[in-house]
């Protein structure tokens, strides 16, 4: 009952209980909200950003795929497939010239088919690619068709200069009744043989189907899709100072430097990486960089008040002890160790070049290309020419944007599935630009170095 | 302020917590449901963000051994009855962070001890516990503090 009434004091007395809140407080709280508004609009921004990106790189998508109607040479070596499995029997030779892969010039079509398709029997079907040049005008087809035990390989070729076109194909005995051949790839190489035709490359793959004997071969009219593929990483990352200071102060650049420590960073982004020419890549993409350095510092003269309870018994007689309990505040005076993570945020948009080459399921490869900074943002502190602690921030004299950098990378990677591969990246980024203006005490630049580890996926 | 005041080691730490609550508030205005008063809902709120204000500071539910429980056998009304809301503030902030949250929730704001065990992550014993012994702590300076006035 007794604690019941107690508890009910207090609760009567202190729950509508109102004390005086600082003049400045609706200002504090207007200025955070302002901060976080900020944040939330940049967020909001970037998504636009990446929405908008999206959009065009969709629409670029679709018409890129989009069929191409005009002199459609896929339908024509259907007919001519279709012919030449209703009438058993081969078309005319052609009499332009076939480099092969080792350089060979045949200026009959038939024999030069008679080396490729040793070719295939003897290399193709012992590793699962092979290599077959052939030099055609600008438009050409051709399939394979495994039928009977018979390899029966046809191409088509359409001179553009004569506008007319030749079917030539072979049949020669083929052993291995379970494996077949497809054309998976043909894609024109930029050079040219010594008739002045363009070569074209194409990679016979093998694979086991018994099910499926006639393997058609794609067309080549339509350009060969190039790769395309989407890259997400998480790297961490180690940053390098370079620091200059613009007034000569040098005890101020040893109070700084001595107070200021890296530690690890860490960036994350995604790129969309495309095939522009054999082997070669352009990339672009987004990302995210967190630099991070400890910064210590000690306060002088800080002042800590202490609430002291000193309890005394004082035995007034016999049975008689009076306790008292004397409260004391002492203010000591000292100094205060401060330790804080300052943080050095960007938003870029790399844009880059890589050259890459496989080998069994590995790639091997090199990049490079420039960072573009859309934002930078900073939180932590910094001394002022007193030596007092100051925010980092655009009053401090930081910049919002640290420009453009360089960046160099190698990169290798496994493929663990038909689309998707895995990526250690080893890389540098230089930054031409200094964090700070010409205003501020210092000029502070910082360059870093990191390992990207990523998930490719290949779209096409 | 005074909620703030309530939870906080110092003026300046419930400022901060003022600060931060009215952030909240601002951020999460579009989850209040109109289901109770507004102001109900502002001090939960503001509640819990002093908690969680506390939480970063590791709040520590510690027994702190005491020879004022046994000391203490009665306390009658008029001990109390004269103090001020700020005699009874400078009292609750003498008490340990741990016993003053629970104090603070169970006694003023009114929660049971199931739901201040789960604000707080601790065990309904627990709060019970330090809600008693921060009773007793409060009991025994009042009474104390009468001994020094006579």
């Amino acid at each position: 009952m007794n604690n019941q009434h107690f508890d009910n004091y207090f609760h009567n007395t202190l729950a509508q209980h109102e004390t005086t809140v600082p003049a400045d407080m609706w200002n504090k709280i207007s200025e955070q909200k302002r901060k976080r508004r900020g944040f939330l609009f940049w967020l909001k921004i970037l998504g636009n950003v990446g929405a908008v990106s999206l959009f065009i790189f969709a629409l670029g998508y679709g018409w890129y795929v989009q069929p191409n109607n005009a002199n459609n040479i896929a339908e024509k070596s259907k007919a001519i497939k279709n012919k030449l499995l209703a009438d058993d029997k081969v078309g005319d030779n052609s009499t332009q010239n076939i480099l092969l892969e080792n350089n060979q010039l045949a200026t009959n079509a038939t024999k030069a088919i008679e080396p490729a398709i040793q070719l295939l029997a003897t290399n193709t079907f012992k590793s699962n690619a092979t290599k077959l040049k052939q030099p055609k005008a600008g438009l050409n087809a051709g399939f394979v068709i495994a039928k009977n035990s018979t390899l029966t390989v046809g191409i088509t070729s359409v001179n553009d200069k004569k506008d007319s076109h030749t079917a030539i194909d072979s049949t020669y005995p083929f052993n291995n009744n379970t494996t077949y051949g497809k054309w998976v790839n043909i894609e024109q190489v930029n050079t040219k043989n010594k008739s002045g035709y363009n070569n074209l490359e194409c990679i016979l793959e093998t694979f086991n189907s018994a099910s499926s004997p006639i393997i058609e071969c794609p067309s080549v009219l339509n350009r060969p899709k190039r790769q395309l593929n989407v890259e997400a990483w998480l790297s961490p990352d180690f940053a390098l100072n370079a620091t200059h200071t613009n007034s000569s102060n040098i005890a101020y650049m040893q109070k700084k430097d001595s107070a200021e420590k890296s530690s690890l960073s860490y960036s994350v982004g995604f790129r969309i990486s495309k095939e522009i020419a054999r082997n070669i890549f352009a990339k672009i993409g987004f990302q995210y960089t967190q630099v991070d350095k400890k910064f210590s510092y000690k306060l002088e003269n800080e002042r800590r008040t202490v609430q002291v309870i000193t309890i005394r018994n004082i035995v007034r007689g016999p049975g008689d002890t009076l306790r008292i309990s004397d409260t004391s505040l002492f203010t000591q005076i000292g100094y205060l160790e401060k330790n804080s993570i300052n943080h050095y945020r960007t938003i870029d948009i790399p844009v880059l070049v890589s050259y890459n080459f496989q080998n069994n399921g590995w790639h091997f490869g090199a990049t490079a290309g420039a960072i573009f900074n859309i934002h930078s943002w900073y939180k932590g502190e910094t001394f002022d020419s007193a030596f007092n602690p100051i925010n980092i921030g655009k009053e401090s004299g930081f910049k919002n944007n640290i420009g453009i950098g360089f960046y160099g990378s190698f990169h290798i990677a496994k493929d663990i599935g038909n689309k998707v591969s895995l990526y250690a990246e080893p890389y540098g980024r230089y930054n031409l630009s200094s964090l700070t203006n010409n205003q501020s005490l210092y000029n502070e630049k910082y360059h870093i170095i990191g390992l990207q580890l990523g998930i490719k996926y290949k779209i096409y | 302020m005074a909620l703030c005041e309530r939870y906080a080691a110092d003026k300046y730490e419930a400022e901060d917590m003022l600060q931060e609550g009215f952030i909240r508030i601002f951020s999460y205005l579009h989850q209040y449901k109109f289901e109770g008063s507004f102001e109900g809902w502002m001090r939960r709120v503001m509640v819990n963000c002093a908690l969680k204000h506390l939480q970063k500071k590791k709040l520590q539910f510690i027994e702190i051994t005491e020879n004022t429980a046994d000391t203490i056998t009665t306390i009658t009304a008029f001990a109390y009855e004269e103090m001020s809301a700020d005699e009874l503030m400078k009292l609750i902030h003498q008490l340990p962070p741990g016993y003053k949250a629970v104090f603070n929730l169970v006694v003023i704001e009114g929660y049971s001890h199931e739901e201040v065990a789960e604000l707080l992550q601790i065990k309904a014993s627990t709060s019970r516990s330090q809600l008693v012994k921060a009773r007793k702590m409060l009991q025994y300076q009042i009474i104390e503090q009468q001994k020094i006035a006579v």
